[in-house]
C-alpha cells in the first residue's frame, strides 16, 4: 500500500470540535429534583409561585404563548403512544397539576428532516385553533426535541375504532364537522396541507372534541427502531394523484380525499381498500395500483344513508379538480342533518371505553 | 462530562466502577476510564475512553435495553456476529464487548471499538474544504473495505455518510453492520428493514425479490455524489418520492433497462412515471474531475445487471493513482452467519453472551468449569 501511503500523508482534515458539536455545547446536569408544598404554595429551585384552587372544568391555568413551561416544571408519568417518528408521554406540570402530552424527537442527521421539523415546530407554535391540537413550547436539549402538547385524553380515533369497530353516522357527522372545521383553518388560514391524515392523527378527549395532530410533516419519518417497513401506513390514505405525483400535483385537496377514507372505515369498520388475496397485501406496488386505478371506493346504498354516499362520494372523487373543500364540504347535508339531534360525543366516547386520564 | 457514581442497589461489583453521563448511568469495565459523550444514537450512547492497560483511545457504545425491542436485538447480535470476523483497514474493529454481571438476566450491551474522529456526514455538511484528492481517496477505501465484504459474499446494505467514520489523517471505516447478510445464492426470503432510504437502490425501492453487492454500489455512488455536491443526491420524502427523484436526474429508463424488475406492477409503476430527460452528472457537479463524472454515472445505473461491480471501480482511471489489485487479500469467512428470524429473547442473550466469550476467553475457561 505503498501508494495510498504516499497520498495519505498528504491529506489532512480539520476535524471539527468537540464544542462545535451540538449534543456537547447543549449538555448541562440534570436539575435538581424537589418541590415542597403548603396549601396552594410551592417552592422549588426556580422559585415560589402561589396556585389557586382547581376548579372542576376550570380554564387550564396554563395557556399557550404563556411562556410559564419549562422542562424542569415536568414530570414523566407513562408512555402514552408511539407517534411519528417519536414517543408520546403523559406529563404533569409540578405546579399546576395539568396534564401534558410530551412528545420526544431524535433528532436525525439529515438537513432537510431537520429543517422540516423545524417548520413543524415554527407552525405549530403559532396554530390556534379549537380543532387542532395545541402546541405549548418545544425544547432542544442533547440531540433531542422535546415539544410539549396539549394532553388529549381519549386518545386518537384508531384508539376508538379498536374499542367499537364501527361509529353511528350521527357520530361521524359530528367528528367529521370538527375535523372539518380544523382542515379549514389549517388550509384557509395556515395554508397548510396535512399530508398525513389518518385515524391516529386525529386525537379526542372526555369533552367531546376532536383535534388534527402531527400536521406539516412532509418528510414521513424514518423508524429508527428498525421496524418492518408499514408501507400500508404510509400509503393507505395517500391520495391518488398524490401517489401518481403529476406535474400539478396535489394542493389541499389530497386531505379531503384522506377524510373521506377516514369516514369510510369508520363508517364500516375496516380500511376500504382490500387486499386481493387474505394474506394481505404483496407490496406497495399492488396497493398503489389499486388506489390509482381501480374505482373509487364508495359507501353501501343500502347500509347507509343518501347523504352520507353522497358525501363519501365527493371526497373520494379521482380527479382532485371534482372534488369539493373543505369549505364546501362544511354546507354538505351530511355534516347539517344531524344538527338538530343534540350529538353528545362527549358520552358516545366515554360509553366507548375509551381510556381517560387515570392516575 | 462523566461524573463517577456509587453502583445501583449500593452493591458495587468486582471489576467494575460506574460513571452518570447525559442521564445514564454506564458500568464499565475498571480498565475503562470514560473521557466525554460523544453522540448519541438510535440504540444508545456513545463516549470516548481510555483502556487503561494500553493506553489507546477507545468508544464505547452503551445499549440500553437491548432486548427491548426483539428486531434491534437482533440487529445488534448481527453485527457482533460479522465484526468478530472482519478484520480490514477499512472496516471497524469491535475490540471488546464487556462482560454482563448477570448471564442470564442483562439488559445492557457495551460494545468497545476503535475511536475515531468524526464520520463523513460531518464532514460533509462542515465548511472543511474538499479536494478531488480527498474525494478520491475516501471513495477508494470505501470500495477497498467493500471489497472485502463482497469478497466474502457479505452485502452491508446500509451504507450511507454517517456510517462512514473518518480521522484526522482522513483514514475511512466502515461501520454500522446491523443489516448487513450474507448474499445468499438461494432464494432465500430477507426480511425488509427500514434503512435510510435516500442510499437505496431501485431494486430495493421496487421490492425486486433478488438482490445482490450492486445495492451497496449504488449507495455508493449516493454518497460519492454527496461528496461533489455537499448535499445527497436523492432526499427522498418517501418511497415513490425517491423513485421519482431518481428518474428525474437519471432520465425515463428504456424498456431494456427495466427487464430486472420482476414485479409486473412495480414495473408497471415505473413505465407511468412522466417522461423524464434526466440531468448529466456534469451539470449536476460542474466541478468535478471528468474521470469522477465518468466513475459517478457508471455506479448510478438503474438496472443493478449494467452497474459497475465494486472491483471494476477499483480499476477505473479515476482509481489508478490510489489501487493496488495485489494488496487487497479477501475475507475468510465461515458461511453460516445468518441468524434465526424467529430467535426469542433468551436465545439471542444466549447468543450474545456466546460472542461475549470470545473476547474474554479467561470467562470461557470459568464457564466450561462450571459445566
Amino acid at each position: 500500500m505503498k501508494k495510498a501511503g504516499s497520498i495519505s500523508s498528504g491529506l489532512k482534515l480539520t476535524v471539527p470540535a468537540a464544542s462545535d458539536r451540538d449534543s456537547f455545547t447543549k449538555f448541562r446536569s440534570e436539575p435538581e429534583s424537589g418541590t415542597f408544598k403548603a396549601g396552594d404554595l410551592l417552592v422549588n429551585n426556580e422559585g415560589v409561585r402561589i396556585v389557586s384552587e382547581n376548579e372542576v372544568e376550570a380554564p387550564p391555568p396554563i395557556r399557550p404563548q404563556d411562556n410559564q413551561l419549562s422542562l424542569a416544571d415536568i414530570d414523566t408519568i407513562k408512555v402514552i403512544g408511539k407517534g411519528n417518528g417519536g414517543v408520546v408521554q403523559l406529563v404533569q406540570h409540578k405546579w399546576t397539576n395539568q396534564f401534558f402530552a410530551l412528545k420526544e424527537i431524535q433528532m436525525p442527521i439529515e438537513e432537510p428532516i431537520r429543517r422540516q421539523i423545524a417548520q413543524e415546530l415554527k407552525i405549530n407554535q403559532s396554530a390556534q385553533c379549537p380543532y387542532v391540537v395545541v402546541c405549548y413550547n418545544s425544547f432542544y436539549h442533547n440531540g433531542v426535541i422535546s415539544i410539549i402538547l396539549e394532553y388529549m385524553d381519549g386518545g386518537s380515533l384508531e384508539d376508538l375504532l379498536s374499542k367499537v369497530k364501527t361509529i353511528p353516522e350521527s357520530y361521524l357527522s359530528a367528528i367529521c364537522k370538527q375535523v372539518l372545521k380544523g382542515l379549514m383553518y389549517l388550509h384557509y388560514a395556515k395554508h397548510i396541507i396535512h399530508r398525513d391524515l389518518k385515524p391516529s392523527n386525529l386525537l379526542i378527549n372526555h369533552r367531546g372534541e376532536v383535534k388534527i395532530t402531527d400536521f406539516g410533516v412532509s418528510v414521513i419519518m424514518e423508524n429508527t427502531s428498525g421496524q418492518a417497513n408499514t408501507f400500508i401506513g404510509t400509503y393507505s390514505y395517500m391520495s391518488p394523484e398524490r401517489i401518481i405525483g403529476n406535474q400539478h400535483g396535489y394542493n389541499y385537496k389530497s386531505d379531503i380525499w384522506s377524510l373521506g377514507l377516514i369516514l369510510l372505515k369508520c363508517a364500516t369498520g375496516q380500511f376500504p381498500y382490500t387486499p386481493p388475496d387474505r394474506e394481505g397485501w404483496e407490496n406497495i406496488f399492488q396497493l398503489i395500483e389499486v388506489i390509482v386505478e381501480k374505482p373509487s371506493p364508495s359507501a353501501p346504498s343500502d347500509d347507509f344513508s343518501p347523504e352520507f354516499c353522497s358525501f363519501i362520494s365527493a371526497c373520494l372523487q379521482k380527479n382532485p379538480g371534482d372534488r369539493p373543500s373543505a369549505r364546501d364540504l362544511i354546507n354538505h347535508p351530511f355534516i347539517n342533518m344531524h344538527e338538530d339531534l343534540n350529538v353528545d360525543l362527549s358520552a358516545y366516547f366515554f360509553n366507548s371505553g375509551c381510556t381517560l386520564a387515570t392516575i | 462530562m462523566a461524573t463517577p457514581v456509587e453502583p445501583p442497589n449500593g452493591i458495587r461489583t468486582e471489576g467494575k466502577h460506574y460513571y452518570s453521563m447525559w442521564q445514564t448511568l454506564f458500568e464499565f469495565d475498571s480498565k475503562y476510564v470514560p473521557i466525554k459523550p460523544i453522540g448519541r444514537g438510535a440504540y444508545g450512547i456513545v463516549c470516548s475512553s481510555v483502556n487503561r492497560e494500553t493506553n489507546e483511545k477507545v468508544a464505547i457504545k452503551k445499549i440500553q435495553n437491548a432486548f427491548e425491542n426483539r428486531v434491534d436485538a437482533l440487529r445488534t447480535l448481527r453485527e457482533l456476529k460479522l465484526l468478530r470476523h472482519l478484520h480490514h483497514e477499512n472496516v471497524i474493529a469491535l475490540k471488546d464487548i464487556m462482560m454482563p454481571v448477570h448471564r442470564n438476566s442483562f439488559k445492557d450491551v457495551y460494545l468497545v471499538y476503535e475511536l475515531m474522529d468524526t464520520d463523513l456526514h460531518q464532514i460533509i455538511k462542515s465548511s472543511q474544504a474538499l479536494s478531488n484528492d480527498h474525494c478520491q481517496y475516501f471513495l477508494f477505501q470505501l470500495l477497498r473495505g467493500l471489497k472485502y465484504l463482497h469478497s466474502a459474499n457479505i452485502l452491508h446494505r446500509d451504507l450511507k455518510p454517517g456510517n462512514l467514520l473518518i480521522n484526522a489523517n482522513c483514514d475511512l471505516k466502515i461501520c454500522d453492520f446491523g443489516l448487513a447478510r450474507t448474499n445468499c445464492s438461494k432464494n432465500q426470503f430477507m426480511t425488509e428493514y427500514v434503512v435510510t432510504r435516500w442510499y437505496r437502490a431501485p431494486e430495493l425501492l421496487l421490492c425486486c425479490d433478488n438482490y445482490g453487492t450492486s445495492i451497496d454500489v449504488w449507495s455508493v455512488g449516493c454518497i460519492f455524489a454527496e461528496l461533489l455536491g455537499r448535499k445527497p443526491i436523492f432526499p427522498g420524502s418517501e418511497c415513490l418520492n425517491q423513485l421519482k427523484l431518481i428518474i428525474n436526474i437519471l432520465g425515463s429508463q428504456r424498456e431494456e433497462d427495466i427487464e430486472f424488475i420482476d414485479n409486473p406492477k412495480a414495473k408497471k409503476y415505473i413505465k407511468s412515471l412522466p417522461y423524464s430527460p434526466g440531468s448529466p452528472f456534469s451539470r449536476l457537479y460542474p466541478n468535478a474531475h471528468p474521470l469522477a463524472i465518468d466513475l459517478l454515472a457508471k455506479m448510478l445505473v438503474f438496472d443493478p445487471t449494467k452497474r459497475i461491480s465494486v472491483t471494476e471501480a477499483l480499476q477505473h482511471p479515476y482509481m489508478a493513482p490510489l489501487y493496488d489489485p495485489n494488496c487487497d487479500p479477501p475475507a475468510v469467512i465461515p458461511i453460516d452467519l445468518d441468524i434465526d428470524e424467529d430467535l426469542g429473547e433468551e436465545m439471542i442473550r444466549e447468543m450474545m453472551w456466546k460472542e461475549m466469550l470470545h473476547y474474554h476467553p479467561e470467562s470461557a475457561m470459568e464457564n466450561a468449569g462450571l459445566c
